[in-house]
């Protein structure tokens, strides 16, 4: 009994994770006024940079590091088409993921000569602490060091936001970019600042992916990045209530995976995260208020 | 004495409006120096152009006698320029010890508000005697309470000179004088401030001096102590008798809106219980400084905002313009704002001919637009409104102010209304245009059509009106058929000065 | 243009009354300039894209020369080549059109993807259930099908936006997850036929014919009526949008809500309205595949040309007859890629596409700024009022 239900917890722990590191990315580029559509395709990127740079260095440290970088670079483009360029946020998400998928299948082709698949890899070794070690079920996730950095960037990303100056700073920069500019900061710094962190999020949740599978294939984000937005609505932008989100809709997918079939159909299961948003979003279950200038561009000069 | 902040020449062009055309004046450290001027007459344009937030395209501002870096709110910070602007710029979801430190000393990347700072910030708000809530999101404060975390800003930065723009606007009497003091004391101090205001009572209650903005220019600058309030008024409204309109005495007819104990709008400016009313043939002018009313009333009539109270009757019969459509469909509205409310700016001049009524014959044929019908109505207003260019394929942002004004004019009127809303029908616009719509205001006048005319421009009012009513805080402090104006009484009530309406019996 | 200036100078006329700081009049943009600013974006952002094409041509050991040649030479320079570009670019006309339709009245339709595989299946449905009708009834009984089935999954998030104030984006984006998940439900549990994971094949009566039917030159290639049906709709939206009542209405709230507020346009109900016809025409786009192609509805079919639409109207400036060109140049990347996946993966075009989208949205944003504040007055002076709900 108390195995099935660590392995049910532990299933829910490794579903959750993905969305969970992306959800929080989410949370710092919107919160600092930026729509970012693209998570889906950060994390993709990140998945197959971390595939790419384990593969080439035979080192999966340096995957997750590649991985990363990966992520921090497609952010980066959004970053500079949005905030440099003034360009709609919401079309440039769209044009990166589809950017991202194309890329990576593209590469996948060129680099490893398969239309689906690339060549296996082995994930980051497990860290050796003995007691954890021995917990059954959830032994595995516990000393697998992604997880246990997940863990830390995630309450970390908590403290930044709410208990830093920075964090105060980037609040500014979503909810009164006037008053940030007329205190003297740099609103484009503290943007592109929020957009970086949620590449480096969601890149990381992109590296989990990879490493989960030991492998990248194409398409494999399914849809996650989508998911970690509708999380982060629900999460009402903060990092705790996005990785909160994320349980619930992991648990429900576990369910999903787990169920006989029959009881429920899978399909319904698979449609809680996003029923749950639209009713969030309604302000049919509490009241989600995001950003106050999140998506406008901000022009100095004009009237307010 | 050496100013603490001196404009020179600043000028600052956008196409087609220039908002400040080579404005000049000192403002010495130790004064508090207002700055009055209706809409549009470049007041914050030119403290936009102090703090950073406009640059400008000629002139400079010197600062303690060093020139301020144009076009950054950080140079003006670090120069000590404090802005209280009038949409304050707080952060909503911040506290208000949070938006008072941030980006200050105190505020560090990597970790929490300093205690340091935050206890100075509490002696400082001891010290001036500023009560407000400082561990409470700045969304949760009342207007007052949130205009006081805005000025310890200010003071937390050590400004010198201190910018508020229009604090007064929708505080409570009792906070006024608060604010009063407060500002006494920084001036004892030697701090210089720049107080822009609409409010001429409080304006000669406390500046030492007065520049006065007119059309993006300075009018004068003259101490309050020695001026008359008339010549004041006059300044900034140019008040004078009207001069060679075609007006001609006439017997109204039957009532064709009546506004009785009509009450809306939630703030300071908040309509109440003001009644009235518009009979065929008349004009009746809608006065006052704005804030005081005028658009809470035009908002009402249009349906816009609820009403609180009161009754609104047309042509007779009561009607609810918040409810149907019905009583909008029939009149005719020149609205306050051409570009954004009156106008399709990328859209034609054809299109624009039929905005508000284009669902209905001969507009609409059938199930189509009639395109033929909407060219020659276009047309037909290009031409008795002297519209030009007479090109009716040019989107309307392409025309100029006056322009516009016409054709919005020519499209309302086009449909002979019986009741005709003018809401500033002639600001920002050029003097032939202007004369022009007097002209045909008068015309309609003449042809029976009822017309609210609103405007905080006095003379136009003068001129035009066969009633005039002056709002002050929402309540009707003056009214007076033409005739029977006493323009002493008038210009009273429109500081604020004279509020009793039964003073003079209505007609 | 000369600038007429006054001559500043103080003491002016005090009975003048009306502000006199009136400057020069708006400079107006001419001709030349009207064609930079529509165009521009669109020619720049298909040079870089192609441009970049030819680079990774290069990079992966193909001659550039040889790429384009076989790209343009496969697509367009057979008439089986010419006819699978329109046969790809049935889908888009119709989601461009849905989109553009949506845009028009400012509102983001990210949701056409999802509009189309609900439409599909309400159109194999259908399709398959009226074999008892005759042709050509039955087979607008199912295109209705779709169009309806369409038009009520695009009214969700207008009824959200009108009642809620919901921002359409994400509810659009959540809807397409949630509609794919309906329709495998749908499919595995009732509508597929055993063993298969498509639904029955539809009735004679309801296929859209092939073109090839008509002309030998297209024997084997899949065109079909579908086309027609997508350039008749693209007239049709053009007439509505500029000729009817309701189209001007829609036009005006796309202006701005103060506009449409002013002249007494129910804002609500016509944003209801928008999506729901937005997602009427997405429905439609199923057609193409489901009536017309393989007659029947398989998962998978859309393939992406939802998001497709979204590019197709960006380019087509939301204008109806403009989307029909766009489309087809979206139809020649789309099958060009395939033609071409001999010297470089199709997934290529794919890339090229993105750079596209991104260089337009950035020369298009950076050209509106510059119109702006080239020709347009200042922020307004007035007291800004807020917005109607």
């Amino acid at each position: 009994m108390i195995e099935t239900t660590l392995a049910f917890v532990a299933q829910v722990l490794r579903i959750s994770a993905p969305y969970g590191l992306a959800a929080v990315g989410g949370v710092f580029s919107e919160r600092a006024g930026v729509v970012n559509i693209a998570l889906e395709g950060i994390l993709l990127s990140g998945a197959f940079g971390a595939v790419y740079g384990t593969l080439a260095s035979g080192n999966p440290w340096i995957g997750l590091l590649v991985g990363v970088a990966a992520g921090l670079a497609v952010a980066a483009l959004h970053a500079a088409v949005t905030i440099f360029a003034r360009a709609d946020q919401i079309l440039s998400g769209l044009a990166i993921n589809l950017l991202a998928f194309g890329g990576t299948r593209c590469l996948l082709e060129a680099i490893y000569h398969s239309a689906s698949n690339s060549p296996r890899i082995d994930a980051l070794a497990p860290l050796p602490i003995p007691f954890l070690a021995s917990i059954p079920a959830l032994g595995d996730l516990l000393t697998s060091p992604l997880f246990l950095l997940a863990i830390l960037v995630i309450v970390l990303a908590q403290g930044l936001l709410f208990g830093t100056g920075f964090g105060l700073a980037l609040r500014a920069a979503g909810d009164g970019p006037r008053a940030l500019d007329g205190a003297g900061l740099s609103l484009t710094a503290l943007r592109w600042s929020g957009v970086l962190l949620s590449g480096f999020f969601a890149g990381m949740a992109g590296v989990w992916l990879a490493m989960e599978q030991h492998s990248f294939t194409d398409g494999m984000s399914g849809g996650r990045g989508y998911i970690a937005l509708a999380a982060m609505i629900v999460g009402k932008w903060s990092p705790l209530g996005a990785a909160l989100a994320c349980l619930l809709f992991g648990a429900a997918e576990t369910l999903q995976i787990r169920l006989p079939d029959g009881l429920v159909p899978a399909q319904f299961l698979q449609m809680i995260p996003y029923l749950v948003t639209l009713l969030v979003l309604a302000g049919w279950i509490g009241r989600a208020t995001p950003p106050a200038k999140l998506g406008e561009a901000y022009d100095r000069e004009e009237a307010e | 004495m050496n100013p603490a902040v001196e404009f020179i020449g600043v000028t600052k062009r956008y196409p087609g409006l220039i908002a400040n055309d080579s404005i000049s004046f000192p403002v010495f450290p130790g004064e508090i120096h207002a700055i009055v001027g209706e809409n549009g007459a470049g007041k914050s344009t030119l403290m936009g152009i102090l703090s950073g937030f406009v640059k400008p395209d000629e002139g400079r501002v010197a600062v303690f006698g060093h020139t301020l870096k144009p076009g950054s709110p950080r140079a003006a910070l670090e120069a000590g320029i404090g802005l209280c602007a009038q949409h304050f710029h707080l952060v909503p979801t911040l506290t208000g010890m949070e938006n008072i430190l941030l980006g200050a000393r105190g505020h560090r990347m990597l970790t929490p508000l300093s205690h340091k700072a935050q206890d100075k910030v509490r002696e400082l708000a001891r010290r001036y005697g500023l009560k407000t809530k400082l561990e409470v999101p700045v969304s949760d404060l009342s207007i007052g309470e949130a205009e006081r975390v805005e000025i310890l800003k200010l003071l937390y930065r050590e400004a010198k000179v201190l910018v508020l723009d229009e604090p007064t606007a929708v505080l409570a009497p009792s906070e006024v004088e608060g604010l009063f003091e407060v500002l006494r004391l920084l001036r004892k101090e030697g701090k210089a401030i720049l107080f822009i205001s609409h409010k001429l009572p409080e304006v000669m209650a406390l500046a030492d001096r007065v520049t006065v903005l007119r059309g993006g220019r300075v009018q004068g600058t003259v101490r309050p102590a020695e001026i008359d309030t008339n010549m004041l008024v006059s300044m900034i409204v140019g008040g004078e008798a009207p001069g060679s309109l075609p007006w001609l005495p006439r017997v109204p007819g039957e009532p064709v809106l009546e506004v009785e104990k009509l009450s809306a709008g939630r703030s300071a400016s908040s309509l109440q219980r003001v009644s009235f009313s518009v009979r065929e043939g008349q004009i009746v002018g809608i006065g006052g400084v704005e804030g005081n009313g005028q658009r809470e009333l035009v908002q009402v009539l249009l349906g816009y905002i609820k009403r609180d109270g009161g009754e609104i009757r047309f042509l007779g019969r009561p009607v609810h313009p918040e409810r149907t459509p019905a009583f909008r469909r029939r009149i005719g509205v020149i609205p306050e704002d051409r570009r954004r409310e009156g106008l399709l700016p990328s859209r034609t001049l054809v299109e624009n001919a039929v905005l508000g009524f284009h669902d209905r014959p001969p507009y609409r044929k059938g199930l189509t637009l009639d395109r033929g019908e909407m060219r020659s109505l276009a047309a037909r207003i290009v031409d008795t409104f002297d519209v030009r260019p007479p090109r009716l394929d040019l989107p309307a942002r392409a025309f100029s102010g006056g322009n516009q004004q016409r054709f919005i004019a020519g499209r309302e009127l086009s449909r002979r209304p019986p009741f005709l809303l003018a809401v500033h029908p002639t600001r920002g616009v050029d003097l032939r245009a202007t004369q022009f719509l007097h002209g045909r205001l008068l015309e309609e006048r003449a042809r029976g059509t009822a017309i609210l005319l609103v405007s905080a421009d006095l003379t136009e009012l003068r001129a035009l009106s066969d009633r005039v009513h002056i709002l002050y805080r929402g309540k009707v402090a003056y009214q007076a058929a033409r005739e029977e104006i006493d323009v002493e009484a008038l210009n009273r009530s429109l500081l604020g000065l004279e509020l009793d309406p039964t003073a003079q019996a209505a007609r | 243009m000369k600038l007429r200036r006054r001559r500043s100078g103080h003491g002016q006329d005090p009975l003048a009354g009306a502000l006199e700081g009136i400057a020069p009049p708006a400079r107006r943009p001419g001709l030349l300039w009207l064609v930079l600013r529509s165009l521009g974006p669109v020619f720049l952002s298909v040079v870089l894209g192609l441009g970049l094409a030819a680079i990774f041509a290069r990079l992966l050991g193909a001659s550039p020369a040889v790429f384009f040649e076989t790209l343009f030479a496969g697509t367009l320079g057979s008439a089986y080549g010419v006819s699978q570009v329109v046969f790809r670019a049935t889908p888009l006309i119709f989601t461009g059109l849905a989109v553009a339709l949506a845009f028009q009245a400012r509102l983001f339709n990210i949701g056409a993807e999802g509009q189309m595989a609900i439409g599909g299946l309400a159109m194999a449905f259908v399709g398959a259930s009226v074999g008892a009708l005759p042709f050509p009834l039955a087979m607008f009984v199912a295109l209705a099908g779709g169009a309806l089935a369409g038009g009520v999954w695009g009214a969700i998030p207008g009824v959200l936006k009108a009642r809620t104030g919901s921002h359409e984006v994400i509810v659009t984006i959540m809807l397409n997850f949630i509609a794919f998940a309906l329709v495998n439900y749908l499919l595995s549990r009732r509508l597929a036929l055993p063993e298969t994971v498509r639904t029955a094949e539809i009735a004679a009566s309801a296929q859209l014919p092939r073109l090839s039917e008509w002309s030998d030159a297209l024997r084997g290639s899949p065109l079909n009526a579908g086309f027609l049906l997508a350039v008749l709709a693209a007239f049709a939206l053009q007439a509505w949008s500029a000729r009817t009542p309701a189209g001007f209405s829609l036009q005006i709230l796309g202006e701005g809500p103060m506009q449409a507020r002013y002249a007494g346009i129910p804002i609500a109900r016509f944003t209801v309205l928008a999506m729901t016809l937005s997602g009427a025409l997405a429905g439609l786009a199923a057609c193409n595949f489901v009536l017309g192609y393989k007659h029947y509805f398989e998962e998978g079919f859309t393939a992406g040309a939802g998001f497709q639409g979204i590019a197709v109207a960006l380019f087509a400036r939301n204008r109806p007859l403009w989307v029909v060109p766009s489309a087809l140049f979206f139809g020649l990347l789309s099958y060009g890629g395939l033609v071409a996946n001999g010297i470089v993966p199709r997934e290529l075009l794919d890339v090229v596409q993105a750079v596209i989208l991104i260089s337009f949205i950035v020369l298009d944003r950076a050209l509106r700024r510059i119109t702006r504040r080239a020709f347009e007055p200042a922020p307004i002076q007035v007291t800004p009022q807020a917005e109607p709900a």
